[in-house]
This record gives C-alpha cells, structure tokens and sequence, in this order.
C-alpha cells in the first residue's frame, strides 16, 4: 500500500487530501500515477498543466524514481509560502 | 529554530533567542513577511496557508543548515505561519545572526528566496471577487 497526499489547489480540485493505493511490491512513481489516473480521471492532465512537483518520501522525485510499499507521494502545485513582491 | 505554527510570534522574542544562542554574535538581520491588503489589482480580505507538514518542516531544517554551512553566520531561526492569517499579521520571520553584518544580510536574503522557492507552503488569497491559491513559481 502507498499513501498519496495532495495539497492546496490540487486538493481541492481533487476533492481529497490523501488516497490510499495498493500497488502489489516495487513499482514507480510514473505508474503510480497511471494507476491513480484511472481513480481520479484527469490528473495526468492536472499534473501537467498545473507544473506539478511530486514528492516521494518528502523529497522531490522524477517519475522514475522507485516507489516501495508503506512509501508516501505528495503531488502538490508549485509552492508560495512566504509573501509576494517582498 | 525552526518552527510552522499557527500562532502569532513576537519578533522581539525571537531576536532575544537567537542573541542568546552566542555572545560572538554582533549582527542580526531580521526579515518579517506580513499580510498585504492589495495583490495582484485585488483587495484581500484574508490569507489562507497550507502546508504538507513532514516535508515543510524538513526542507525548513535543511534550508537552516545550509545556510550554517554557506554563510558565515553563527545562528539562523525561521517562522511560519500557517492557517488564517488577517491583513497586517505576521507571516514569516527570518532571523540571521553573525558576527558581522554583511554575512547576515546575505544568509536572511538566501533563506527568504530558497523558502519560497522549496518549502511546500501555499497560500490562498481571499478577496472580494473569491478565493484564489497563488501559485506562481511555475
């Protein structure tokens, strides 16, 4: 089982903050992603026309990037903490 | 000296902590990020900040280390704020302390530009017209 969170703009959209996937051993985050598609139809989509960053155990990752059971993604919107023209 | 709260922060009281951690220390830059009432051709009522939790706090200590390590500063201390934040309050607050200026005012610039640049922190504008997520670092 992998644990995939999503945030702020893309949560919304998605209408959940976090999904649990079953993956059945090794795999990697692009077939994640595949499989997520065909749960959440569009996320590709959303994945590419919002710049979106995956992260796999709290680091950015490439699509790839090996993903282990128990591991967790985070597919998230360009970040903006902070505060604008300061 | 890392935190993500939801609370307020005394800048002051921060400062003291800081200046506490070293008696070489003999200058301190501060940056304080506050909440602006017009962005974007928009009035905002409200600021909204998320943050995914684990990685934000990670990539905040990370960037704190890094910071030791490339500039010649003896103490760095970051805040942010998350949840609902009104016009006028406080966001964020970057203290940089060294032994002299220059190397302070470069490490708070550094911290301030890497945070918004990898720290998983967003925020949304509510405005008059709605709510709005800025994501503008694509």
């Amino acid at each position: 089982m992998v644990t995939v969170k999503f945030f702020a703009s893309f949560r919304e959209k998605i209408g959940k903050s976090e999904i649990k996937l079953s993956t059945g051993g090794e795999t990697t985050v692009e077939n994640v992603i595949e499989a997520l598609e065909k749960k959440i139809p569009g996320l590709k989509k959303l994945i590419a026309e919002g710049n979106a960053v995956v992260a796999l155990n709290e680091e950015v990752a490439a699509e790839d990037a090996v993903v282990k059971e128990g591991d967790e993604i985070a597919i998230f919107p360009p970040v903006s903490g902070g505060c604008r023209h300061d | 000296m890392i935190k993500i709260q939801k609370e307020d922060f005394s800048v002051e009281e921060e400062i003291k902590k800081v200046k506490a951690k070293s008696a070489r220390i003999g200058g301190i830059v501060a940056f304080l990020g506050t909440a602006r009432e017009f962005s974007r051709g928009k009035d905002i009522k409200k600021l909204q900040y998320e943050h995914y939790a684990g990685m934000a706090h990670k990539k905040l200590e990370e960037l704190r280390e890094r910071a030791l390590k490339n500039f010649d500063v003896l103490e760095v201390a970051i805040i942010h704020r998350t949840g609902e934040i009104k016009i006028g309050e406080n966001i964020v607050l970057i203290i940089a302390a060294a032994e002299h200026r220059r190397e302070a005012f470069k490490a708070c610039e550094w911290c301030i530009d890497e945070l918004k640049r990898a720290v998983p922190i967003w925020k949304k504008e509510v405005t008059s017209d709605g709510e709005v997520w800025v994501e503008e670092h694509a």
